[in-house]
């Protein structure tokens, strides 16, 4: 018995590891601005994410819990002796290539932001959250995020020199 | 449009799905690891405390049975003692009681019978002023059950109402005129104020649409901020016509939807 419910939970553990897969990567990947350490970040969170024995009340309330661990190991990356002593290729000139230069303008303009901007910017514009959410979900004022996400768009705007609506 | 361009780029970043497996391998083998250790310590671990336990009870026997007996012996000597101490308070006693003189019994026989009534009167106090006490108490606790249990059966009032997600075709989403228009977007200004406290930008409502539901008309809009000129959006809501409901919705080609679990009007 204790068998069988510990496949079910580890199948249950899969299917929500593959779904926010994607969305966990590409967090990490505006956090780290790397590749390794998006890789590395990933497998951190969702190794706590298996291991971790608490259940959860609902999703939403799993999508935060990995949303928050992302931004805190992202930052723990950058808090590693190995981040300060090495740097990694993408960010030594490996750069992500896209086939337009709008595509190419508009992420790394995003890259080229503050660490505290960058989270809110990507939750804004990639998922589609709402400001409530975006609170809810990183455990952050409302306030702390309205006015991350207005100073992010005017550094956008300096960078992109007024090119792109900023809808 | 920077969103459209910035979710292309992000798209066509590829993430290694193969991590996923990698993730799930290192969780297992940790896991198979940590329960070798545990399996190993059960059998094992167990059988050495046993032997450490055993091993240090022959040691400390006799040591302890020459305690026990040191132990009894001074509680003997100590409640000789006590008694020692009994006997001579006694004999003092008998000597005071019998220098005391006859008049001096007498008087203090008197007094005590004039204490008795207040005594008494002064238990019954005592006992009313406890049962006072104990009432309160009682009202307290019926209070504090009552407001628990109304609590709960709010909490599960809440749970339950908590999943009202509606939705509408867009299809029926009709014009809407000048003055309904004019009458929203003055109250959504009532409501919320023309400038974001937070950042100071500029609010912007639009009003787009309305449609019907089984309850009311709603209408849709736009909330925008005006920031350096240009404006950003914050979200698309529905609002009903005396702007008592307002939720946040999202629209699709198709339908909009949006759930009545947090009515952005604060009352």
């Amino acid at each position: 018995m204790a068998a069988e419910r510990k496949t079910l939970l580890m199948d249950e553990k899969r299917q929500i590891v593959e779904k926010y897969f994607d969305m966990i990567y590409r967090l990490a990947l505006s956090q780290t601005k790397s590749r390794e350490y998006a890789d590395d970040v990933v497998q951190e969170v969702f190794l706590r994410y298996i291991k971790y024995n608490r259940t959860f009340e609902s999703e939403e309330h799993t999508k935060a819990w990995l949303l928050r661990v992302t931004i805190n190991c992202s930052k723990n990356v950058f808090n590693t002796g190995w981040y300060k002593k090495t740097v990694p290729l993408s960010e030594s000139g490996e750069r992500v290539t896209f086939d337009t230069h709008e595509k190419s303008d508009a992420y790394y303009a995003v890259m080229d932001l503050p660490q505290k901007y960058r989270a809110v910017i990507h939750l804004f514009y990639y998922e589609d959250m709402s400001v409530e959410e975006i609170s809810q979900n990183l455990g952050i004022n409302p306030s702390t995020v309205k006015s991350q996400l207005s100073r992010g768009r005017k550094l956008l705007k300096e960078k992109l020199k007024g090119e792109y609506d900023f809808v | 449009l920077f969103r459209k361009y910035y979710k292309a780029a992000n798209d066509d970043i590829k993430p290694n799905r193969a991590l996923i497996d990698k993730v799930f391998e290192v969780a297992e083998s940790e896991n198979k690891r940590s329960s070798k250790v545990y399996k190993f310590g059960l059998k094992y671990g167990t059988a050495v405390a046993a032997v450490f336990v055993l091993a240090v009870s022959a040691f400390l026997y006799p040591q302890i049975v020459k305690t026990n007996e040191d132990v009894e012996n001074l509680t003997i000597t100590a409640k000789n003692t006590q008694d020692d101490i009994k006997e001579n308070e006694l004999n003092e006693a008998n000597i005071a009681y019998s220098s005391k003189t006859t008049e001096g019994i007498k008087e203090a026989a008197g007094e005590s019978k004039k204490l008795m009534p207040e005594n008494i009167n002064d238990t019954a106090d005592i006992a009313e002023s406890k049962i006072s006490v104990n009432t309160e108490e009682v009202t307290k606790f019926s209070a504090a059950e009552s407001a628990h249990q109304s609590g709960t059966s709010a909490r599960i009032m809440g749970n339950l109402s908590a999943d009202n997600t509606c939705t509408a075709d867009v299809d029926e989403v009709k014009e809407v005129t000048e003055e309904e228009i004019t009458f929203i977007t003055s109250l959504l200004y009532e409501k919320f104020g023309k400038i974001d406290k937070d950042t100071q930008n500029t609010y912007v409502f639009e009003i787009s649409g309305k449609f019907d539901t089984a309850d009311k008309t709603l209408y849709l809009g736009r909330w925008r901020w005006l920031v350096d000129g240009h404006s950003s959006l914050l979200t698309e809501f529905v609002v009903d016509y005396e702007v008592s409901k307002m939720y946040e919705c999202i629209i699709s080609d198709s339908s909009i939807s949006w759930t009545t679990e947090n009515n952005m009007i604060k009352k």
